[in-house]
C-alpha cells in the first residue's frame, strides 16, 4: 500500500554462448577487406546454428561439410557466401556497404541478423568497454529502445531498476531476466562482473524471443556474452587498458539559506539561535548577522571530489583446437558521499576447443569476482544520527564543523540542550564511529558440451554452477555519539556489530538435441529439443553481537565481544538464520523453417514448472510463433539499389512472470503465497511462543502476457541509413496485485492474481545514419526512442492507494492528489482546489483527490549521439531522455517548512513567506496552519523529465603506422565524461531516480576519467 | 555400429532428462497449514499470545496524547504530529484512524481464531480441558475489549443503541469478506454476550488472576466500563462495585505507585488488573514521545503539555501554600509559615543565584544552585527547617551548595518566595525529574527551549531497557472513576466525592480534603480531571472528553504556549471529530462503507 508521504527526523536507535557443432571437416580461413585481415568477423554455416569468429588476424576455423554454405559478416560490410568445396582453406574479402549479418544471439540458440525473427537489440563490447560505470547495467542506459533505465543510487556498483517496454504489473518483479554465458541469474547485483569482460548484451523484447525462458519471459531477457578467443593460427595477444579520474556531485538547484538568511528567518519565526543569540542571551541583532563568520558548506562537507581508477589486462589466444581469454581487472571507485566505494578484482578465464575429428567441442568459462563495497546506510530515512545525506541538505550553515570534539564532547553537548541542531555533528561522529564493509565472492562457472551423434543430430549439455558469498560486517563503536545515547539504564557499554553471512547458489542443467537439415536447397529446418532443471538458494545466517568493549573491539574479527551477564540482557549475541529455495523444471522446443533465406518462421513452445506455486498449479505453457519475410531479396526489390536491407518481422506469444513479488527472485517463496500458513515465532508474550499468520492465495500463479509484435529492419543508401521500428501491445493478465482486504479478515493486503490487466503499447525506433563514410574519415549519428503508452483495465472499480490510484484507463502508479492551489492572501495559508472547483484550505482526501494522469514511469525514452572518427581522433556521445513522468520533490518539501527553523536549514525563498504586508507571495505564512494539508497534495509534485549528456568520449588511436617499430599493435588514449549536463525541471540533485518520491538519497554523479589502451 | 552408440547416448541423455517432479516441491521450513498448526491447546496458546502481542494499543496511546491536550510540541520535535494530530487535521487518510482500526481488527482475526479452533482441539486430560476453558475465556474477554475500543472511537455516539457502531468481528473470515457498519446495539449486545461467556468459562478456571493475561477481573471491569460507555449506569454501580469488593486488589499508594508504571515491579494485587507484558526489544512505548530515553536529554519530540502540567503540579493550584524562605544553610532551608510534611511538593518562584541555569536538568551551574519552577520533594522537616530530595520517595538530598554559598554574596534576596502543597506521586510518575522547568514560561521569548518537560509514564525498566514498560490497559483506579460516575449519574454527589477522595487519598502523601460538589457539573468536571491526571498518557483522554466533555463543559484545551506553534489551541467536543472517520484502510477494499461514513469526512 502506498501511503501517504510522510516526513518526520528523528534520532533512530538501529537498523549465452556461442554453440558449435561438429561436422565433417574443418574449413579454415582469412577474413580480410580492402585494408587487411578483420577480426571479430562472423561465419556462420547457413541453416544450421554452427558459427565461429575470425581472431586477431582475420582467421576463422569452422566445421563444415561440402556442399554448405558459410555466410561471412561483420558490420559495416556486405555479406559474403562461400559454398564448401573440396578445399579445406578460404579467403573471403569483405567489400564496404552491405553489412551485417551478424549473429544474434536468442539464448538457446543463435542466428543471423537476417534471419532471425525476433526483436531485439545488440550492445556490444565498444560501447561496454572502458567506461567507469561500476555496473554495467548503467552503461546500457540510452543504448536500446524500449530498455528503461533508471538509477536510484550514486552507490558504485549498486542496482538500477530495468523495465523494458514498459511497467506490465501492479505488484510483481519488473526485473527482466538476465542470462550471462548461458548462465540465469539476476540483476540484483553486478557489482563483482567485470564490465570489460562483456562481449555483448542482447536485450530481448517480444515474445518470439523470450517465449523460450518461459515464466521468467515477460519482462525481457537481457543475454550476456563474454569475450572468448578467436579460432584462427595460434597466436597470443595481449591488451592493457587502464582509466583514471574523479567523481562529482551534481548540483541542486535548491537555494539554500546562508547563516545570514537563516539567522534572520529563526529571529522573525522567534525560534532557535537567530531569536536567541548564546553569546548576548537575547535575539542577534542585524549588526550582529551581519558580522556572523561561519557559512558552513555541508553539501561540500558531506559529499567529495572522489577518485576512481580502473586497471584492464587480457590476454587472448586464439587456436585451431583449443583457444582461450583470460583476463584480470582490478577497479578502484571512491562514491562521492564520503565513506562509500568500491573495490574490485576480477579473474576471468574461457576456453574453448574440439575433438580432432570436430565431433566434439566444449567450451568452459570460469569467472571469479571479489569485491569490497563500503554502502551508505539510512538513505532516504529521517534518521538524523544514521543518514549522512541529511548532514548534507540539512544541517545549519551557522554551525561550524570545529564544534565536533569527540563522541563524549558532543554527548555531553547534546544532554546540555538536545537540540536536532547538532545534526551535522552526529553524523560527523558517524563517520568515524561506524564501519560498514560488504564483502563479496563471485564465482561463475559453466561447461558446454556438444557432440554430433548423426549427421543432422548435435546432442549438448550445459552445465553452470554460480555461487556468491557476500559477508556484509557492520559496527557501532562503543565509544560513539550513538551507543552513549542509546545506553540503556544499568548498561555499561553501548554499540553493536552485525556480521551477516550470506550464500547464493545457483546451478542450471540443460540438455539439448539439435537436427538441422537443408531439403531441397532451399528449405531449411531446425529442431531443438531441451530439457533444463535450474536450482537456487540462498542461505543467510546473521549475527548482532551486542556489548563491546572499547578497549579491545576491532571491527570484523569478533575481539571485544563482551559476554552476556546474569543482571541483565544487554550483552551477548543474537542469532538468526534462514533458507530458501527456488527451482523450475522446463521442457521446451524451438521449430526454424526457412525458405530461400526470403521467408522464415519459428516456433517456440515451453513446459515450465515452478516450485513457487502449489501443486496444481506448478505447470505452466508459454509459446509463441514469429515469422519473418526479407522483402530485399524478392525479385522487384533486388535489383534496385534502393533497400540493402528490408525484412518485415511479426510474432505473437504468451510469456509469464513468476517473480510475484518485488525484490529479490527468492521473495515470497517463504512464507509460501500460496496458503495460510502458520509460523512459529519465539517470544511473542511473556516470553512464550506465538504464530504469526500470513495469508495466502491457493490459487496463485504467474502473470501472464500476451505480446504481439510487428516490426521493420531496414537500410537504405548503400547501407547508410540503418533502422529498426517495432511497435508492440504488451497484455499483462493474472495481473499479480497486493490488494487490499478488509483488516477484518486478518491482514490489509493480500498477494493475489486478478482480473486486473495492464497494457502496454508502443513503439520504438532506432536509426543511424553515416554522415560521413570514407578512409580517413566517418561520422555517425545515431539514435532511439520508446514511447509507452500504459494503462489498466478490466477493474471492477477504482482501487485508490494512497497518494495514487488503480483505475480503468489510468496509469499503473497515476497520482491521485488533491490540486494544490497556491497562498491565499488573506491569511498566509495553503489553498487547495476542492472536488467542486472551489478552493478550500482543508481538502478532503476521500472527495478531493484528482487522477492527474500523470506517473512516476517515462511515456517517451530514449538515446541519441554520434561517433565521429577522423585520421585516428575519435569523438562519441550518448545523450539519454526520459519525458512525461512526475515525482515528489521532498529534498524541497523539507527546504519549504517552517517548521525546521531554529533546527535545520531552510530555502531562502522562505524570507519571502506570506505576511499581512507581503500577501501576493507564493510561499505560504511560516504559520500557515494547514501545512500537513499538502500530504495529499501535488503541491512538491515535479515534472522529472530530463534530458541529460550522458556521455562524451574524446580520444586518439596512434595510427598503425607509428606503432610499427614498437611492441605495440595498437594504442589510444582518451578522455570521458559521465554525466555530463543535464536539461532539467528538476530542481534537486539528480533528476534520474527510480523512486516514486526523493528525500535524502544519494544522487549519482559526474565523472571525469582519462584512459589509455594499449595492444600488443 | 557407430549409429548403435549413438542411440545409446540418446537414450541414456532422454532418460536423465525425466527430472524428478519433487525437485518442485514447495520448500517451506517453518509454516505450518491451519490444519496442522492448531491441535493441542500449547498450538492455542500461541494463538492467544499472537493477539496479546497484536494487542499493543500503540496507535490509541499516541493519538490520545497528541490530537488532545496531553502534550506539547518537544524541543527535539523534528515535524512529528505538526502537520497531522498536532493541528487537529483528521481524515480518513490519517494515521492514527487507520492504526487503530487496524490494530484492534487484526487482533480480532487472532482472538476469533482461539475461539473457533478451541472446537477443534481435543483435551488430553481433564486439566486441559480447563487450560482451554481458560484460553477461550481470554479470547472472549479480549473480543468484548476490541469492540470496546473500536465503538469508543467510530461511532457517534456511544450512548444511542441505534447510532452507527462498527464491524462486528466474530467469525474466520476470507480474505475476500467485507462487511458493514453495525448498529452500536448490535455491537453491545455482542459485547455483553462475549462478557457472559467469558464469566462462565472463568468459573471453571481454578488459577488466580494474573494482569498479565485477560483475567475474571478485566471481564467485570469491562462489564463495567461497557455500561459507562452505554451510558448505563445502574448496572456500571453494580460491576464497579462487583469488581472493586471481589477482585482482592487495592489501590497503589504514594510508596508504591511508582512501581506500577516503572519497574513493573508491583504485586499481583496491586492497582493492576490487566497489563499487557512488555519484554527486551519488544514495544518501546516511551517511543512515542521521545527517541532515546524519557529524560529531558532522551530527545523527546513530544513534551507534557503545559495544560497538564498545571493540574498535575500541586504547587501550581490554588491550594498550595504560600512560603518564605528566610535562609538556606548547607543543604537546609529555613521556612517561615506553613506546615510542611515529608513527601510534599515544594517550589521556589526565583533561582538562588539569580543567573543559576540547568543543562540537561541534572546539573545545575553554578552546582547546587536552587532552580526556580523546578517541582522538589520535601525530605525530612526539622521544625521550620527542611531538606529537599529531587524525587517522591527519594532518598538523596538535594545539594543547595550553589544557593548555599550565595546565601552570602545574594543576602538581599532573603526572604525567598516559594509554593508548597501535598505530594502527589502522579507529577512524579509523569513527569521526569530532569525536566526543566520554566516558571515564568508564558512570557517565555524562547519558551520551546526555556520550558522542557519530559514524559516518564513510560521509562522503561533496568531489564527491558529504556522505553519499554508493560502497557496497563485497565487499572483498578478507573474502576474507582466509573463508580463516581455513576454515582453522579445516580444523583449520588457526595458519594461521587468520597470515591474520588479515595483515589487522592491513596495517591498523595497526605489524607486529602473531601471535595464538595455544588452541581453535577461541577462533580463531572471533578472526575474528568482525576481522570485527566490518573490516565495520563494510557489512551483515555479523548475518549473520555468525548464520553464526558459535554457534561462536564470541556473540550480539548491546550495552554496558549504550546499552540502558540500552529494555532490549535482548542477543539468542542461538538466538532465532528470526536468522531473518527472509517480509515481508509477499510474503505479501499470495502468502499460500500463509505456510504456510512461519519459526518464531517464528505463521503456521504
Amino acid at each position: 500500500m502506498r501511503s501517504k508521504f510522510k516526513w518526520i527526523f528523528t534520532l533512530v536507535l538501529a537498523l549465452s554462448m556461442q554453440f558449435s557443432f561438429a561436422q565433417d571437416k574443418t574449413v579454415t580461413g582469412v577474413v580480410s577487406d580492402k585494408t587487411g585481415p578483420l577480426p571479430g568477423a562472423n561465419i556462420v554455416v547457413k541453416g544450421t546454428t554452427r558459427s565461429a569468429q575470425t581472431d586477431f588476424d582475420g582467421k576463422f576455423s569452422i566445421n563444415s561439410k561440402v556442399g554448405e554454405v558459410l555466410v561471412i559478416s561483420f558490420t559495416g560490410y556486405n555479406n559474403s557466401t562461400v559454398t564448401v568445396g573440396a578445399a579445406n582453406s578460404y579467403n573471403v574479402t569483405l567489400a564496404d556497404g552491405i553489412k551485417l549479418d551478424e549473429v544474434i544471439v536468442e539464448g538457446y540458440r543463435n542466428t543471423t541478423k537476417s534471419s532471425t525473427v525476433v526483436a531485439q537489440s545488440t550492445v556490444n563490447a565498444k560501447t561496454i568497454e572502458n567506461r567507469p560505470n561500476a555496473s554495467f547495467i548503467q552503461t546500457l542506459q540510452g543504448q536500446v529502445a524500449g530498455l528503461n533505465i533508471a538509477s536510484g543510487t550514486g552507490q558504485p556498483g549498486s542496482k538500477p531498476t530495468v523495465i523494458i517496454r514498459g511497467n506490465g504489473t501492479l505488484g510483481a518483479s519488473t526485473d527482466p531476466l538476465y542470462v550471462i554465458d548461458g548462465i540465469p541469474t539476476n540483476g540484483d547485483n553486478f557489482r563483482s562482473i567485470n564490465p570489460s569482460d562483456i562481449e555483448s548484451a542482447t536485450v530481448l523484447k517480444d515474445a518470439a524471443a523470450t517465449a523460450v525462458y518461459g515464466n521468467r519471459g515477460s519482462n525481457g531477457v537481457i543475454v550476456i556474452r563474454t569475450k572468448r578467443g578467436g579460432t584462427g593460427e595460434g597466436k597470443t595477444k595481449f591488451r592493457y587498458s587502464s582509466t583514471a579520474g574523479y567523481t562529482q556531485l551534481q548540483k541542486a538547484n535548491y537555494s539554500f539559506s546562508n547563516s545570514q538568511e537563516l539567522l534572520t528567518l529563526e529571529r522573525t519565526r522567534g525560534v532557535g539561535r537567530g531569536n536567541l543569540n548564546p553569546a548576548t542571551g537575547v535575539a542577534f541583532t542585524d549588526a550582529e548577522i551581519n558580522a556572523y563568520g561561519i557559512n558552513t558548506d555541508w553539501v561540500d562537507y558531506f559529499f567529495r571530489t572522489a577518485k576512481s581508477t580502473d586497471h584492464q589486462f587480457s590476454i587472448e589466444t586464439s587456436g585451431k583446437k583449443l583457444n582461450s581469454y583470460t583476463s584480470v581487472s582490478y577497479l578502484d571507485q571512491e562514491g562521492i558521499l564520503l565513506t562509500t566505494g568500491l573495490k574490485r578484482f576480477t579473474l576471468r578465464n574461457n576456453l574453448s576447443g574440439k575433438s580432432d575429428n570436430d565431433k566434439f567441442t566444449y567450451a568452459t568459462s570460469i569467472s571469479l569476482g571479489f569485491s569490497k563495497n563500503n554502502e551508505a546506510t539510512a538513505l532516504g530515512t529521517g534518521g538524523i544520527n544514521r543518514n549522512y545525506v541529511l548532514g548534507a541538505t540539512l544541517s545549519a550553515p551557522y554551525i561550524s564543523p570545529s564544534e565536533y570534539l569527540g563522541s563524549q564532547e558532543l554527548f555531553d553537548l547534546y544532554n546540555g540542550d538536545g537540540t536536532l541542531l547538532y545534526t551535522p555533528l552526529m553524523l560527523m561522529d558517524k563517520l568515524a564511529k561506524y564501519e560498514n564493509n560488504t564483502d563479496e565472492i563471485r564465482l561463475m562457472t559453466s561447461a558446454d558440451l556438444s557432440y554430433e551423434i548423426f549427421k543432422n543430430i548435435t546432442v549438448k549439455s550445459r552445465t553452470s554452477v554460480e555461487t556468491i558469498e557476500t559477508r556484509f560486517t557492520q559496527a557501532e563503536f562503543p565509544i560513539s555519539f550513538n551507543a552513549f545515547l542509546f545506553l540503556n539504564p544499568g548498561q555499561e557499554f553501548g554499540g553493536f556489530e552485525d556480521i551477516n553471512n550470506r550464500r547464493e547458489f545457483r546451478f542450471n542443467q540443460l540438455w539439448q538435441v539439435g537436427y538441422n537439415k537443408v531439403f531441397a536447397e532451399k528449405h531449411t529446418v531446425g529442431l531443438l529439443g531441451n530439457a533444463e532443471y535450474y536450482g537456487a538458494q540462498i542461505n543467510g545466517n546473521n549475527v548482532r553481537q551486542r556489548g563491546l568493549d572499547p578497549l579491545t573491539f576491532v571491527p570484523g574479527t569478533g575481539a571485544g565481544y563482551l559476554p552476556d551477564v546474569a543482571a541483565n540482557d544487554f550483552n551477548g549475541p543474537l542469532a538468526s538464520a534462514s533458507k530458501i529455495k527456488q527451482s523450475l523444471i522446463s521442457y521446451f522446443a524451438v521449430l526454424d523453417y526457412d525458405f530461400d533465406d526470403k521467408y522464415g518462421i519459428v516456433g517456440t513452445y515451453r513446459y515450465d514448472g515452478s516450485n513457487r506455486f502449489g501443486t496444481d498449479y506448478a505447470w505452466g505453457t508459454f509459446w509463441s510463433v514469429g515469422a519473418r519475410w526479407n522483402i530485399n531479396k524478392e525479385s522487384f526489390l533486388k535489383d534496385s539499389n534502393l533497400f540493402q536491407v528490408l525484412k518485415l518481422r511479426g510474432s505473437y506469444g504468451l510469456t509469464g512472470n513468476q517473480r510475484v513479488l518485488t525484490g529479490t527472485e527468492f521473495s515470497g517463496l517463504n512464507p509460501p503465497l500460496n496458503r495460510d500458513t502458520y509460523a512459529n515465532a519465539g517470544n511473542t508474550y511473556s516470553g512464550a511462543p506465538g504464530y504469526n499468520i500470513s495469508l495466502g492465495a491457493n490459487d496463485l500463479q504467474w502473470e501472464t502476457t500476451t505480446q504481439s509484435d510487428i516490426g521493420l529492419d531496414f537500410e537504405v543508401f548503400k547501407n547508410r541509413l540503418r533502422g529498426t521500428f517495432d511497435y508492440y501491445n504488451r497484455v499483462t493478465t493474472d495481473l499479480f496485485f497486493g490488494q487490499p482486504i478488509s483488516p477484518i479478515t486478518g491482514g490489509i493486503e493480500i498477494n493475489k492474481n486478478t482480473d486486473i490487466e495492464v497494457n502496454n503499447k508502443g513503439y520504438e525506433l532506432t536509426l543511424a545514419y553515416d554522415v560521413v563514410r570514407n578512409a580517413n574519415f566517418t561520422f555517425t549519428v545515431r539514435g532511439n526512442v520508446n514511447q509507452n503508452e500504459n494503462f489498466i483495465s478490466n477493474l471492477p472499480e477504482e482501487i485508490p492507494t494512497g497518494n495514487s490510484t488503480i483505475r480503468n484507463g489510468g496509469q499503473v502508479f497515476e497520482w491521485n492528489l488533491v490540486p494544490y492551489a497556491g497562498v491565499n492572501p488573506a491569511n498566509g495559508n495553503l489553498l487547495f482546489v476542492a472536488a467542486d472547483g472551489s478552493l478550500t484550505e482543508s481538502p478532503n482526501p476521500d472527495t478531493d483527490r484528482v487522477a492527474n494522469g500523470k506517473s512516476q514511469l517515462p511515456r517517451y525514452q530514449g538515446g541519441f549521439g554520434f561517433d565521429l572518427d577522423y585520421k585516428g581522433f575519435f569523438a562519441s556521445t550518448n545523450f539519454t531522455f526520459v519525458q512525461d513522468l512526475y515525482r515528489f520533490d521532498f529534498d524541497l518539501e523539507g527546504l519549504y517548512d517552517p517548521t525546521s527553523l531554529g533546527q535545520f536549514v531552510v530555502s531562502n525563498d522562505l524570507l519571502n513567506a506570506w505576511t499581512p504586508t507581503n500577501t501576493g507571495t507564493d510561499v505560504p505564512s511560516l504559520t500557515a496552519a494547514n501545512l500537513g494539508n499538502a500530504g495529499e497534495s501535488d503541491r512538491f509534485l515535479r515534472d522529472a523529465s530530463y534530458v541529460r549528456l550522458r556521455y562524451l568520449q574524446v580520444g586518439y588511436k596512434v595510427p598503425k603506422k607509428f606503432l610499427d617499430k614498437t611492441f605495440m599493435t595498437g594504442l589510444s588514449f582518451y578522455v570521458q565524461g559521465e554525466n555530463l549536463y543535464t536539461w532539467t525541471k528538476w530542481e534537486g540533485f539528480d533528476a534520474e531516480s527510480n523512486r516514486a518520491s526523493d528525500q535524502a538519497q544519494y544522487p549519482t554523479p559526474k565523472i571525469y576519467t582519462f584512459g589509455v589502451d594499449i595492444k600488443f | 555400429m557407430k549409429k548403435y552408440v549413438g542411440f545409446f547416448l540418446l537414450g541414456t541423455l532422454l532418460s536423465l532428462t525425466s527430472c524428478d517432479e519433487s525437485l518442485i516441491d514447495q520448500f517451506t521450513p517453518g509454516a505450518l497449514t491451519e490444519e496442522v498448526a492448531v491441535q493441542t491447546s500449547a498450538d492455542l496458546a500461541k494463538l492467544m499470545n499472537a493477539s496479546y502481542a497484536l494487542l499493543t494499543p500503540i496507535s490509541e496511546i499516541e493519538f490520545n496524547s497528541v490530537f488532545t491536550d496531553e502534550v506539547g510540541i518537544g524541543f527535539a520535535n523534528g515535524g512529528q504530529g505538526i502537520n497531522d494530530n498536532y493541528a487537529f487535521i483528521l481524515n480518513s487518510a490519517s494515521d492514527s484512524p487507520n492504526g487503530i482500526w487496524i490494530d484492534n481488527y487484526i487482533t480480532l482475526s487472532r482472538i476469533n481464531r482461539v475461539i473457533k479452533f478451541s472446537g477443534n482441539v481435543i483435551p488430553a486430560n481433564a486439566a486441559d480441558q480447563l487450560t482451554i476453558n481458560r484460553l477461550k475465556a481470554e479470547a472472549y474477554t479480549l473480543r468484548a475489549h476490541c469492540h470496546i475500543q473500536l465503538l469508543s472511537y467510530f461511532s457517534t455516539n456511544p450512548k444511542d443503541r441505534n447510532a452507527l457502531g462498527v464491524i462486528l468481528s466474530n467469525d474466520v473470515y476470507p480474505t475476500s469478506y467485507t462487511a458493514l457498519r453495525a448498529t452500536n446495539g448490535e455491537v453491545y449486545d455482542l459485547i455483553d454476550a462475549d462478557l457472559a461467556a467469558a464469566e462462565v468459562l472463568y468459573a471453571t478456571v481454578t488459577e488466580a488472576p494474573n494482569p498479565i493475561f485477560a483475567n475474571v477481573n478485566f471481564t467485570r471491569a469491562l462489564k463495567a466500563k461497557v455500561a459507562a460507555l452505554k451510558g448505563d449506569y445502574p448496572n456500571a454501580l453494580i460491576f464497579a462495585n462487583d469488581v472493586i469488593n471481589t477482585s482482592g486488589l487495592s489501590l497503589a499508594t504514594f510508596s508504591n505507585y511508582t512501581s506500577v508504571f516503572h519497574t513493573d515491579a508491583n504485586a499481583n494485587s496491586v492497582e493492576v488488573i490487566f497489563k499487557l507484558k512488555k519484554n527486551i526489544t519488544q514495544t518501546r512505548t516511551g517511543a512515542i514521545w521521545a527517541s532515546v530515553n524519557s529524560t529531558v536529554s532522551g530527545s523527546p519530540f513530544y513534551e507534557m503539555g503545559r495544560s497538564l502540567f498545571n493540574v498535575i503540579n500541586t504547587t501550581n493550584l490554588a491550594s498550595a501554600t504560600n512560603l518564605q524562605v528566610t535562609g538556606i544553610t548547607g543543604n537546609n532551608l529555613t521556612i517561615s509559615g506553613g506546615t510542611l510534611a515529608v513527601g510534599d511538593m515544594f517550589v521556589s518562584t526565583v533561582s538562588v543565584p539569580s543567573t543559576a541555569t540547568t543543562t540537561n536538568g541534572t546539573s545545575t551551574s553554578p552546582s547546587g544552585s536552587l532552580l526556580a519552577g523546578k517541582v522538589y520533594f520535601v525530605r525530612t522537616v526539622t521544625g521550620n527547617v527542611i531538606t529537599l530530595t529531587d524525587t517522591a520517595n527519594g532518598t538523596a538530598t538535594i545539594s543547595l551548595a550553589g544557593a548555599s554559598s550565595s546565601n552570602a554574596n545574594n543576602a538581599p534576596l532573603f526572604p525567598l518566595n516559594a509554593k508548597a502543597n501535598y505530594g502527589d506521586i502522579r507529577y512524579a510518575t509523569n513527569v521526569h525529574p530532569s525536566s526543566i522547568i520554566d516558571y515564568n514560561y508564558a512570557t517565555s521569548s524562547d519558551y520551546r527551549n526555556s520550558d522542557k518537560i519530559a514524559i516518564r509514564k513510560y521509562p522503561g525498566t533496568i531489564a527491558n531497557g529504556n522505553l519499554v514498560n508493560d502497557i496497563k490497559i485497565c487499572r483498578l483506579s478507573e474502576i474507582y472513576l466509573i463508580k463516581a460516575e455513576a454515582q453522579i449519574a445516580a444523583g449520588d454527589l457526595t458519594g461521587a466525592a468520597a470515591t474520588i477522595k479515595i483515589i487522592r487519598d491513596a495517591r498523595a502523601n497526605r489524607v486529602q480534603p473531601l471535595p464538595v460538589y455544588g452541581s453535577p457539573t461541577d462533580a463531572w468536571k471533578d472526575v474528568l480531571k482525576e481522570r485527566r491526571i490518573e490516565l495520563a498518557y494510557e489512551g483515555f483522554r479523548f475518549i473520555d472528553l468525548k464520553r464526558l466533555g459535554a457534561l462536564a463543559n470541556e473540550g480539548i484545551l491546550r495552554d496558549g504556549a504550546d499552540c502558540a506553534i500552529n494555532g490549535a489551541c482548542s477543539l468542542p467536543v461538538t466538532d465532528y471529530r470526536f468522531a473518527l472517520p472509517i480509515p481508509q484502510v477499510e474503505s479501499n477494499p470495502n468502499p460500500a462503507i463509505l456510504n456510512q461514513q461519519n459526518p464531517g469526512y464528505g463521503s456521504n
